[in-house]
């Protein structure tokens, strides 16, 4: 049973049998029926759903389980539904509705259990003259072990007799002092996102001060990214959801691009081993990171292929598993080890010295905003001249380097962004973001068309797949090679948008 | 979502005993459920013990299809709603005429159902009109209580020939035995000649049982007040066989 609705609460009345009490009192003609639970609150680890607002609960039943979605702060019910199992990402939501409120602020990340407690719930149900039910009221007390934590009413409404509930909690609110108001429930300090622990996210935005000499803002930029590393080593390692994999590579790639693009602030020998360090992670995290990716896409690719290909692809679904699993065992060793360890404590103590004291080098000591223009002014040169060569004549390398030249790019400016006017660098991180999406489109499906083509090699070698797996990989190939097709011809329009002379002007004379 | 339609030319053949205690089995399989009571007698609505009365009369609800989830009422059973009966529903044919594409009312109305339930059943009165063509385009299946007998034969065959002889209706029929009692001799003789001279039935029969009748003193469908019933088991093997020919599952 669903016993979705207001929540109420009191001070007056704080027990189980209190309140059984007073509504006996009420409703001297009910009989209470029992029924117990164990309701989970759901959230991503940087807590996205409660920072949107809301809380999502879940009551785990026989067969399934129902989902809540309820609004703060009067915890107005949302969304309330079904699923025939406990759901990892919005992926495995079966309620459409509910899916279209939660993936625009979850993306891929997986939900987690906040919080759970064993639920004891008595139930009233209220009815007419004809025995017809018009409203039902749980008393609900959360229990966390043997202790109880809190006891709560929740007034629920049957679809077309809703005035009845509303008329039970106006007189309960009205002549017992019950509340909705959500921050006098006892719930309250372990659900609010002010009381949940902070995050950090992959990008960080700094407040620099221009005239900060460039070393200690770099130490500082490159310490924070540092921290997003570690922040997401057991999120990886625990394998909660893909994104903590993403998050480190994002960090991992921050940091390669600042330190080869802002030059001459460290002494380029020392940096020599750390940056080997940093490409060593990128390697070990690159082929997990396309496997995330593609069994993720996978469910989209099967509604492509054609109709009934799910079986079809099951083969190389169990496959792509197969090969992740092997590599995120690689990875957690990686992670582990003690490389990996000695890397990060001398990376750190290298930027804590480095931050703190005089560089040996005339740049190191200079204002971080004059290495900060150096290094975005250079960056955007190499990309105009590599997109005007490709512009000539189109060939995939080079488009690929070109990417990667945008991607710098963006980085620095993202890094940088608080050093110049707000206005002029949304104009720039526009034009750049267009195409940065187009070139992405065209490296991404070009990337997606090879794997498969080894994929679908590795599985036909192996004699583990019939020709119609083979056909509906054949498919997802098509498709992609399509769609790279399609991107590459919008890259000489996006392209000449992005250099056009009075985007060029723009750029030249923020990064003076 | 599913529709399916108890359907009849012929009335008292166990129409909305079967709509009720079907719908009742399919709820308990956690399927959302909508139980629509198009008889302007309002009998499904009774053993619901909901007020047999829309807002604004079916005339509304035709014009303005959108308005259709306004008028829905949740049953004692969580998961379980009715679209009752009215008695306006008496004109539903004059009111269908009236608007424009006439015999696809129905199908529009049931359009703005579909996120909200896995299973629609309609429970129609005993007619054939403008009102069960609409039933015909709107629904996939139509389930048909036949009561072992000559007439009841015959209007099937009645059906079956209106059917095939209008040609535009993409309905299955599923018909099945119902108030079989195997005492009587012409019961026994016609429930054998049933699976032979209607191949696409159902291979259940529901036996006869004063148990159904009771249904109307304790508004409800059997099995909740007589669970170890034959009738309870036969609508549950009934429902079983039904769910595996229209639920069928994606290879």
């Amino acid at each position: 049973m669903n016993i979705s609705g207001k929540q109420l609460h009191s001070t007056r009345y704080q027990s189980f049998s209190d309140l059984n009490k007073l509504l006996l009192s009420l409703y001297p003609q009910c009989h209470p029926s029992g029924l117990q639970t164990r309701r989970s609150y759901l959230d991503t680890v940087d807590r996205r759903i409660a920072r949107n607002q809301w809380i999502f609960e879940l009551d785990e039943m026989q067969r399934g389980c129902i989902l809540r979605l309820r609004a703060l702060p009067d915890q107005r019910e949302v969304v309330s539904a079904w699923n025939s199992f406990s759901p990892q990402t919005c992926r495995d939501l079966e309620s459409e509705e509910l899916r279209d409120k939660l993936t625009p602020i979850m993306k891929n990340r997986a939900f987690i259990a906040t919080n759970t407690f064993r639920v004891k719930c008595h139930i009233f149900e209220i009815e007419n003259r004809h025995g017809k039910i018009t409203c039902r009221i749980a008393i609900e007390r959360y229990c966390r072990g043997k202790s109880p934590y809190a006891v709560l009413m929740t007034v629920s409404p049957l679809r077309g007799y809703e005035q009845k509930s509303e008329k039970v909690t106006a007189l309960l609110k009205r002549d017992y002092q019950f509340s909705a108001n959500w921050e006098d429930c006892s719930l309250y300090p372990l659900l609010h996102p002010d009381n949940t622990a902070p995050c950090l996210p992959p990008r960080g935005e700094f407040e620099l001060d221009p005239q900060t000499p460039a070393r200690e803002a770099l130490s500082s930029i490159l310490l924070y990214h540092l921290d997003v590393l570690e922040n997401n080593e057991a999120g990886i390692i625990e394998d909660i959801d893909a994104e903590f994999l993403h998050d480190f590579r994002i960090a991992g790639r921050y940091t390669r691009s600042l330190v080869s693009q802002v030059k001459d602030v460290y002494p380029p020998a020392r940096l020599r081993r750390f940056m080997d360090d940093m490409r060593w992670l990128s390697r070990i995290t690159s082929t997990h990171r396309d496997l995330d990716v593609f069994l993720w896409d996978l469910p989209d690719y099967i509604d492509i292929a054609s109709t009934n290909r799910e079986t079809e692809l099951e083969a190389l679904k169990n496959l792509l598993m197969k090969q992740r699993s092997a590599e995120h065992r690689r990875l957690v060793s990686a992670l582990k080890s003690r490389k990996y360890e000695r890397f990060k404590q001398d990376w750190r103590k290298f930027l804590e010295v480095s931050g703190n004291n005089k560089s040996t080098s005339d740049r190191g000591n200079a204002p971080i905003l004059l290495s900060a223009n150096l290094a975005i002014r250079n960056n955007y040169r190499k990309l105009l001249r590599q997109g005007r060569k490709i512009e000539k004549k189109y060939a995939y390398n080079p488009l690929h380097n070109l990417r990667k030249t945008g991607k710098k790019l963006r980085y620095l400016i993202n890094t940088f962004e608080s050093l110049y006017p707000e206005e002029e660098m949304a104009r720039t991180t526009s034009t750049l973001k267009k195409l940065q999406n187009n070139l992405g489109k065209i490296t991404d499906m070009h990337t997606q068309r090879e794997l498969t083509r080894s994929w679908s090699k590795l599985l036909s070698d192996s004699g583990e797949i019939d020709q119609h797996t083979l056909d509906a990989i054949g498919e997802i190939e098509k498709f992609s090679h399509k769609s790279e097709k399609k991107a590459a011809r919008n890259f000489k329009r996006v392209y000449r948008e992005f250099s056009k002379a009075g985007n060029q002007k723009l750029f030249t004379d923020i990064f003076r | 979502m599913q529709v399916l339609a108890t359907y009849n030319i012929k009335g008292g053949v166990g129409k909305t005993a079967s709509a009720v205690n079907l719908s009742y089995c399919a709820f308990k399989e956690n399927r959302r459920v909508l139980v629509w009571d198009l008889d302007p007698q309002g009998a499904a609505t009774y053993y619901f013990r909901v007020k047999p009365k829309i807002k604004a009369g079916v005339k509304r609800l035709v014009s303005k299809p959108k308005t259709v989830r306004d008028v829905i009422k949740a049953t004692n059973f969580d998961g379980l709603d009715l679209l009752p009966a009215d008695f306006s529903s008496r004109n539903m044919d004059i009111y269908l005429n009236d608007e424009k594409k006439s015999e696809l009312r129905f199908r529009k109305l049931l359009s703005h159902l579909a996120p909200d339930y896995d299973l629609l059943i309609i429970d129609c009165p005993p007619s054939i009109s403008l009102a069960s063509n609409n039933v015909f385009n709107a629904c996939e299946h139509l389930l048909i209580p036949t009561i072992p007998t000559h007439l009841s034969f015959r209007a099937y065959d009645q059906l079956k020939r209106f059917l095939k002889k209008k040609n535009k209706f993409n309905v299955k029929l599923l018909p099945y035995l119902y108030m079989v009692d195997r005492r009587k001799s012409i019961h026994k003789q016609f429930s054998e000649m049933f699976p032979r001279r209607y191949p696409e039935g159902l291979h259940t029969a529901i036996s006869y049982s004063s148990v159904v009748e009771k249904m109307g003193i304790y508004r409800a469908p059997v099995e909740c007040f007589d669970t170890y019933s034959k009738v309870t088991e036969d609508f549950n093997s009934l429902w079983n066989e039904i769910s595996s020919r229209v639920f069928v599952v994606r290879a």
